[in-house]
């Protein structure tokens, strides 16, 4: 109780020196929160992809009924697979007709018909990685009776990438940022330690334990982060509010945008547990 | 209670103590004396711990300084009662709060501490100025609130650092006084100054150093 009082004094007492902190803090941590809260939207709007992504599978008009069955048994076996729809020759050319209505010339002298049947797969969401469908598409294209496959994997691709990209410069901003909120409190803490230099020395001679002298400090760099994180979570939430009624009106898209709560609930204490790491970290190298 | 054994301390190319060895005992008053440069503060240094003895052998209450732990400087601390001729008193703390801070290290409880604090104050004449801010007392004063805040922890050694070194005549007497009354109930006490009017007359052994060395010891 009387380490928390001694932190509670050196709060008071070293105002400025500990308001500079708590808002370098509370900056950092916003970044970090909306650096996180950008990841965490585009990967959830990436596994919603399967579900607007299909694989087209053309058979060729040589595949037999057992080669049609063989295939479908295949797709409904893969874990991958969520659903798959069989378009016969006939349906696809009454679709096409169909599409087509305006242009129905296109189709004058084709006595044939010229397309072929088709299984239309619906991937599950779950099991969705570009490897994995990658892997799923070739096995398919070795099937007997298979004449083509058609995905957008370029765009597949693309996602891929940039969710890969999007995940290694998130980890170094990340990094970069907990490094820099824990160096914040590591130097208030060293600041104040030397600050406090006079009564560390009279505590010493009192016959105060190294214990004593330093828990103080771990409480200051808590509560430190813990002030940066609570202003940092109201900064969120005031942002977000701020940007839905402004923007999600002139750009439907962001009304995807959304902000799980417990992100907001945790902000405070990652400050918390940052500026203790910090204290640790400055008390930790001192001497006595 | 107090023993130096061939002790000797050199900063840089200084030689502060040589060679020194005395015995203070239990229950005993003596007085470091001699002139500025003279290795007093030293030798007190070596006692609270804030320097090593280069050479021989240091033991304080019983604690051998050569073999103790950094860990366990702060349990032998708790022995020792601290004067300082610059006080060291925090400024932003009441009288109470400076005194009481020795009790709370040790984690008494705060109704006993109310109650040590209130004897100590007592016997420092200073139950008037309980409330008050160091900084508003004179230096007399100041020098018994650091002898109260030494008492409340009741050591078995009581160490003075030159404590009338700041003070008028008429508030040295009344210092000593109160050195001679803790004495009286049997804490060991070893006061360093320069001031030879402080030994003279009080019956007490004095140590005497010169350029480090001990030269003389006798009751004056």
């Amino acid at each position: 109780m009387f380490s928390i009082k001694l932190a509670i004094q050196s709060i008071k007492q070293e105002k400025m020196l500990n308001l500079l902190s708590v808002i370098s803090i509370s900056i950092g941590l916003f970044i970090l929160s909306v650096v996180f809260l950008f990841v965490y939207n585009v990967e959830k709007f990436t596994q919603e992809l399967p579900e607007k992504f299909a694989i087209s599978i053309y058979l060729n008009d040589e595949a037999s009924l057992t080669d049609k069955r063989n295939i479908e048994n295949t797709l409904n076996s893969d874990p991958l697979v969520k659903s798959v729809d069989y378009i016969s020759k006939e349906a696809a050319l009454i679709e096409l007709k169909t599409t087509l209505k305006k242009a129905n010339y296109v189709f004058q002298g084709i006595d044939d018909n010229p397309l072929f049947a088709s299984f239309i797969v619906w991937l599950n969401p779950g099991k969705f990685d570009i490897d994995i469908v990658k892997t799923f598409i070739k096995k398919i294209k070795q099937l007997k009776g298979v004449e083509s496959v058609e995905s957008n994997e370029k765009l597949l691709e693309t996602i891929s990438s940039l969710k890969n990209g999007l995940r290694v410069t998130t980890t170094g901003i990340l990094l970069t940022f907990v490094c820099a909120m824990i160096f914040i409190c590591y130097t208030t803490v060293k600041i104040l330690f030397y600050r406090h230099g006079e009564e560390i020395e009279i505590y010493k001679l009192l016959g105060a334990t190294r214990l004593f002298i330093r828990i103080p400090f771990l409480f200051e760099g808590g509560a430190i982060g813990f002030a940066g994180g609570i202003i940092a979570a109201i900064s969120v939430m005031l942002a977000y509010y701020f940007f839905s009624a402004r923007f999600i009106s002139i750009v439907p898209i962001f009304s995807s945008i959304a902000i799980p709560m417990y992100t907001i609930y945790i902000i405070p204490f990652v400050g918390l547990f940052l500026g203790i790491t910090g204290a640790a970290l400055a008390i930790g190298r001192l001497k006595y | 209670m107090i023993e130096f054994n061939n002790v000797s301390k050199t900063y840089a190319s200084v030689k502060a103590l040589v060679d020194i060895t005395f015995k203070i005992e239990k229950g005993e008053m003596a007085f470091v004396m001699g002139p500025s440069g003279a290795g007093k503060s030293t030798l007190l240094r070596l006692l609270y711990l804030s320097d090593k003895a280069d050479i021989g052998f240091v033991s304080i209450a019983g604690f051998n300084i050569a073999t103790l732990k950094e860990t366990s400087y702060a349990y032998l601390r708790r022995n020792i009662g601290f004067v300082f001729q610059d006080f060291k008193l925090l400024k932003n703390k009441s009288v109470y709060d400076n005194i009481a801070l020795t009790l709370r290290i040790r984690g008494v409880m705060e109704r006993e501490i109310k109650e040590k604090v209130y004897t100590a104050l007592k016997m420092v004449n200073l139950r008037h100025k309980i409330d008050c801010n160091p900084l508003t007392l004179s230096g007399g004063e100041q020098q018994r609130v650091t002898i109260a805040r030494a008492l409340v922890g009741e050591p078995t050694v009581m160490l003075a650092d030159e404590p009338t070194g700041n003070l008028d005549a008429g508030n040295e007497t009344s210092i000593m006084n109160i050195f001679k009354d803790i004495n009286a109930k049997g804490t060991t006490i070893l006061v360093a100054t320069h001031n030879e009017n402080l030994v003279k007359g009080t019956g007490k052994r004095a140590l005497y150093l010169d350029n480090g060395r001990l030269v003389k010891q006798e009751i004056s």
